[in-house]
């Protein structure tokens, strides 16, 4: 494959796949830059369909980069293209986007509320439910949840679900939008490295409320400990370079208090927990090791840093 | 015994035999862009039809890929899904269980398809039959030229259609014939006017052959509700097995 051919593979993979959406902005900006200078150099040579989908990305990563004048003269090819008046899902979902980055939110709200076939339009209007305020997302969750009953497969939605249960702190309930995604793709690892991280906010929330030093309320927390360590186990078993995951399965380990009542319990004769605890020194060693090999030097210093912290 | 060399007159060249070549180039062009006119856009599937079959989509994902759940979140979600793939709740549209079933060819939504094909299959047969009766008509029992290399006998009647000689070399070709080649020659030609290969495949394809039929749903169809019932009977028997289960010990000796 010739070096044009290559770039063009990886913009048409970039626009399909939306990654860009979690890029950085200088990520964003070297993205534009380049597919700039692509679509001068090469956009004779390209066939319809890829020019018009780079187009489209061109757009998105000019509104992203603050290049409002550029992505309004990408919109308009696409328009001129595809027809103003077509009843093209994606070419509405991209002029309400460019509305709504304008300022003209009424109008970008009208565009995409007609009809209630218009699936990919009625995903691009439940954010408008999301509030700057992210403590106030009742309204955004009830939504999201209305869209998700219509929706059931949406992964893009469980996720954002997810997110939103996560940051108003109902655990359980992003753990069940996460585990939702995995039913349905059960090797991506980030969204374990996900599940694990909520059981642990979720543990790290009851321990904070835990007032009594009872054996049963302990076995519930450890449970919540052990959930929160497999699935961050199963993360790096699906992928073994994983440093985030390794860091929590290493953090799981260092619990010192925690830990300290655990053992107690332990001596007590409890099977279960002394199994636990056998594993945790284990574990600890094994993700120090693998944190170390995978981050650099003063990387890894920060890490630990932060832990102790 | 060798037949003698016809003479052919060169004006037969200039005036049947391009004619007919220019003539089908020009009128397979214009029943592409016709047929593409014709064409309906694309129609957006109801939601609740969507929802229905995402619904089951979901259900089969969790039969698939329970092993990512703990017991207790498996036996939760089992629970509701079959209590929801029992109810109606979201079938797309609830049916009458003691309604006849009724005849696929008059069910509208079945028309639509129908009424498709049968404009593909006008927009096929029609100017085919026009330019064949056009060039029976004019160009009956015309031998308008001869190949430039030698043929065996098995392409007589290929070549030959429609002129009754026998004895004729084989070389020489009828005015019908030269039609028949063109129908299934011109594919190249297509793809360099149209700028498209594919497109040109397409436009050939037609005319050579009647397109399948589409399923129109109808009495094909397996109903929501089975599907739904049998999804849920799968579920209920379903076994767990966790992919935590011995994970720790998995990863250690990974690592080991």
């Amino acid at each position: 494959m010739s070096d044009t051919s290559i770039a063009l593979n990886n913009f048409l993979l970039l626009g399909s796949s939306g990654a860009f959406a979690n890029f950085e902005p200088e990520q964003l900006l070297s993205n534009h830059d380049k597919l700039e200078q692509f679509l001068l150099s090469n956009g004779d040579s390209l066939s319809t369909l890829e020019l018009y989908s780079l187009y489209e990305l061109q757009f998105y990563l000019a509104l992203l980069t603050k290049h409002d004048i550029e992505a309004k003269a990408m919109l308009d090819r696409l328009v001129d293209q595809f027809g103003a008046n077509a009843k093209s899902q994606r070419l509405k979902l991209l002029q309400s986007i460019y509305l709504e980055a304008i300022g003209k939110r009424d109008e970008a709200l009208a565009l995409v509320n007609k009809s209630p076939n218009e699936l990919k339009l009625a995903r691009r209007l439940v954010t408008f439910g999301r509030k700057a305020d992210s403590n106030d997302n009742e309204d955004y969750i009830s939504t999201l949840t209305y869209y998700l009953d219509l929706q059931p497969t949406d992964l893009v939605t469980w996720s954002e679900l997810g997110h939103e249960y996560s940051k108003i702190g109902h655990y359980d309930k992003a753990i069940y939008c996460f585990k939702e995604i995995l039913l349905q793709d059960a090797l991506i690892y980030p969204i374990f490295y996900k599940v694990g991280l909520n059981y642990y906010y979720n543990f790290l929330q009851e321990e904070k409320n835990l007032k009594t030093e009872r054996k049963d309320k302990l076995l519930e927390l450890l449970n919540i400990l052990i959930n929160s360590r497999n699935n961050y186990l199963r993360a790096v078993e699906i992928f073994d370079d994983y440093t985030k995951a390794w860091v929590g399965i290493y953090i799981i380990t260092q619990l010192g208090s925690f830990n300290d009542k655990l053992k107690k319990l332990g001596d007590g004769g409890i099977k279960e927990v002394k199994e636990y605890l056998e594993y945790n020194e284990k574990l600890s060693k094994l993700s120090d090791k693998r944190i170390q090999e995978l981050a650099q030097p003063e990387e890894y210093a920060k890490i630990l840093n932060d832990i102790k912290k | 015994m060798s037949t003698p060399d016809l003479l052919l007159d060169p004006q037969l060249k200039y005036w049947v035999l391009l004619p007919i070549s220019f003539v089908m180039v020009l009128v397979g062009l214009l029943r592409s862009n016709i047929t593409y006119l014709l064409q309906p856009g694309p129609k957006l599937e109801e939601y609740k039809a969507i929802r229905e079959k995402q619904f089951l989509r979901r259900a089969a994902c969790f039969r698939q890929n329970n092993g990512v759940l703990t017991t207790e979140e498996f036996e939760n979600r089992r629970q509701y899904l079959i209590e929801k793939l029992n109810s109606t709740e979201f079938y797309a549209k609830v049916e009458d269980p003691n309604a006849e079933s009724t005849n696929p060819l008059s069910d509208p939504s079945t028309n639509d398809a129908l009424m498709n094909m049968a404009k593909g299959n006008m927009m096929n047969y029609i100017p085919q039959t026009l330019i064949m009766a056009w060039v029976n008509y004019f160009f009956a029992g015309f031998v308008i030229m001869k190949l430039p290399f030698p043929l065996t006998d098995g392409f007589k009647q290929m070549l030959q259609t429609g002129i009754e000689t026998p004895n004729l070399n084989v070389r020489y070709v009828s005015s019908i014939s030269w039609y028949f080649v063109n129908l299934f020659g011109l594919r190249p030609i297509y793809s360099l006017l149209m700028g498209d290969a594919n497109a040109a495949a397409e436009l050939v394809n037609q005319q050579q052959q009647q397109q399948p039929l589409p399923n129109i749903g109808g009495p094909g169809g397996p109903k929501a509700s089975k599907l739904f019932q049998a999804e849920a009977e799968n579920i209920q028997i379903l076994t767990h097995k966790s992919i935590f289960d011995g994970i720790v010990d998995r990863v250690l000796d990974q690592h080991a």
